[in-house]
């Protein structure tokens, strides 16, 4: 049970790493390949603070705010006007940079012997592991809630927009720079702060958590759910971390001599999924949200015509046929409306 | 004095499998347009494939060599043909063909764990001469790699330059249609690059790993450093990537002789950072 609600508050920290990832790439289309150095930073900072300088957890939470924004700030002002392949190659640069000098620098993070224990904030006895649970999916779901918003606020359309062409977005007078700097250190403080949630579940850190391997792994779960759909890192994270972490290790019958091959099993899938929906699904499960502008005439029909569809049929069955003549042009009325004002919108 | 002449020395030496790869992954990169991570696991095969024939089958480490970088070569056109020929035809974009190439390298990787075990594999040495020059010395391994490095990295270069091939090669880089308007057959050109840079790959990854161990990690480990040296060296540059390759060789060197091996690491990759930012928009 212990290990169940550990490894269900991994999945919540996963799924805000995908969120955050989601914005960047997905809304903003910057190519984020230094998620684990982000994460990794905020949660060896976590360390650092609560054991070398003994502060209390919420004072070394809020240094490790700070630290994470300065060092946002430094790499969206080195990236952020790089084109998309030479983005990518800085922050995979910046991640191998935050892992090595973990390693290096043993005054502080004690290298390769490991950085431990690392304290909850508040300590209820037996629930405390529970409470921390809770408190994390709390954020998470208040994390997603601000995506969903994100996505039908005016911000949302100008990050689209940027995403989908820079040059005409600056043209009509918004300062993209500013945009994507501002949206780039908010993820990528949360993805700090998220590290630093996660230094109380870990308890012990050691270098080998920094491998690329965390980056990749939120990087297929984001592709396979959906890059660019609200809920797309959300259903990506359940169907990779969910599936293979959780439900596989948890309940499949595993062997010690197949629990070696595991780990390697599933990142060989994972490679196998991520070339299959990139050839076959490139939008991922779910495609780019619809407009609600769409959404909500598509909603108005449909029910027009179910409505008109179970009013004729009622007639029809209950009322006898005498009244089809009737119930037909009605349904007729409801539906061919839209469909006419199309058409003739389409022809000039 | 003797420090410079020592890190020029060792940096030289040391920078064979970073040349062969930088300039392997510089010829896909500049035909194709796109960073393959992929080509680190190239590299690891080819070790791999020496291994086997070396330590499995008993051949000599000199005879082992040509037949596995074939092998990695061949290994990378299978890679060409089955999954990123297919995904460029079905239009997937240069930034989303490098997370399939992430993807492919992880298949290849734990495939390769899943197959063979992540243990050290270590390559049976041939017996080793010492030679001293101006009071640092050299193995007759590292000479042999450094020779065959050079006449690699020169035949390269006198066929992207100088041949009938490589003007089609730069044609389909430069202007893929007008290439094909011109009647060159992509298909042909691809393949035959595929199969260079992946044998080149595969001899980074035979040296790599003679001079130390093989594992499952190794191209992984050089791969950060390959597509940095290709960039800073430009893309599709064989003299480029060379130079690019010997200068981090020799930092590395110059670095490691001062303190730890891991501080030349993260300098190369914060000069990386610093060039590409420097370079702005006109940087891959």
């Amino acid at each position: 049970m212990a290990y169940l609600i550990f490894s269900l508050s991994l999945l919540l920290i996963y799924t805000g790493l995908a969120l955050a990832l989601h914005v960047q790439f997905g809304l903003l289309g910057i190519a984020n390949f230094g998620v684990v150095g982000f994460w990794g930073l905020g949660m060896y900072a976590m360390g650092v603070f609560q054991i070398q300088l003994e502060l209390s957890f919420f004072d070394a939470f809020l240094l490790v705010a700070v630290l994470g924004f300065a060092l946002s700030w430094l790499m969206g002002k080195l990236i952020l006007r790089l084109e998309a392949q030479a983005m990518l190659c800085s922050t995979i640069a910046f991640a191998a940079i935050v892992a090595l000098l973990i390693v290096t620098e043993k005054w502080a993070t004690m290298g390769v012997v490991g950085l431990g224990t690392i304290r909850y904030p508040i300590r209820i006895g037996d629930g405390t592991e529970f409470f921390y649970f809770a408190c994390l999916l709390a954020l998470i779901v208040g994390l997603q809630m601000l995506v969903l918003r994100l996505h039908r606020s005016p911000t949302g359309r100008l990050l689209l927009a940027i995403r989908d062409n820079e040059e005409l977005c600056a043209s009509l007078g918004k300062d993209t720079f500013q945009v994507k700097m501002f949206w780039f250190v908010a993820t990528s403080l949360v993805m700090c702060l998220l590290g630093a949630l996660s230094a109380p579940l870990n308890q012990f850190l050691t270098p080998n958590m920094l491998m690329p391997s965390v980056t990749f792994a939120v990087w297929i779960a984001l592709v396979l759910g959906g890059k660019e759909h609200s809920l797309g890192a959300l259903i990506g994270i359940f169907l990779t971390f969910g599936v293979f972490d959780i439900l596989l290790e948890t309940y499949a019958p595993v062997t010690p001599a197949l629990a070696m091959v595991v780990p390697n099993l599933k990142l060989f899938l994972y490679g196998l999924l991520l070339i299959g929906v990139l050839i076959y699904r490139p939008t991922g499960l779910l495609a780019a949200n619809t407009p609600p502008e769409t959404v909500l005439p598509m909603i108005r029909t449909a029910l027009v015509t179910g409505v008109g569809a179970i009013v004729s049929t009622v007639q029809t069955k209950v009322l006898g046929k005498s009244d089809t003549p009737y119930s037909s042009p009605d349904s007729a009325a409801g539906e061919p409306g839209p469909t006419a004002s199309e058409s003739s919108e389409d022809k000039p | 004095m003797s420090f410079i002449v020592d890190a020029v020395f060792i940096g030289v030496l040391q920078a064979s499998p970073l040349i062969l790869a930088a300039m392997g992954f510089t010829l896909i990169y500049y035909l194709n347009g796109f960073i393959n991570f992929g080509f680190g696991e190239g590299i690891t095969y080819g070790a791999y494939f020496a291994s086997l024939l070396n330590v499995t089958f008993g051949l000599s480490f000199y005879l082992s060599i040509v037949p596995a970088a074939a092998l990695a070569g061949g290994l990378s056109v299978l890679t060409y043909l089955y999954v990123f020929r297919p995904a460029i035809q079905r239009g997937v974009k240069p930034s989303e063909l490098i997370i399939l190439s992430v993807g492919l390298s992880f298949v290849l990787r734990y495939g390769l764990i899943l197959a063979v075990g992540a243990e050290n594999v270590f390559l049976d040495e041939p017996p080793i001469a010492f030679f001293t020059f101006a009071g640092t010395g050299a193995t007759s391994l590292q000479i042999i790699a450094l020779i065959l490095v050079f006449t690699f990295a020169f035949n390269l270069y006198w066929v992207i330059y100088h041949t009938g091939f490589g003007e089609k090669v730069r044609g389909l880089a430069d202007n893929p249609e007008l290439a094909q308007v011109s009647g060159i057959d992509p298909h042909r050109v691809s393949i035959y690059v595929w199969f260079v840079a992946g044998s080149a790959a595969g001899l980074a990854g035979i040296f790599q790993g003679v001079f130390a161990l093989v594992n499952p990690l190794m191209g992984w480990n050089l791969i950060l450093i390959t597509v940095m040296v290709s960039i800073v060296g430009g893309v599709g540059s064989v003299r480029g990537a060379l130079l690019a390759a010997v200068v981090a060789g020799i930092l590395t060197a110059a670095i490691t002789l001062v303190t730890k091996p891991l501080y030349a690491e993260v300098a190369l990759l914060m000069a990386f950072i610093f060039i590409l930012w420097r370079r702005g928009q006109r940087a891959a």
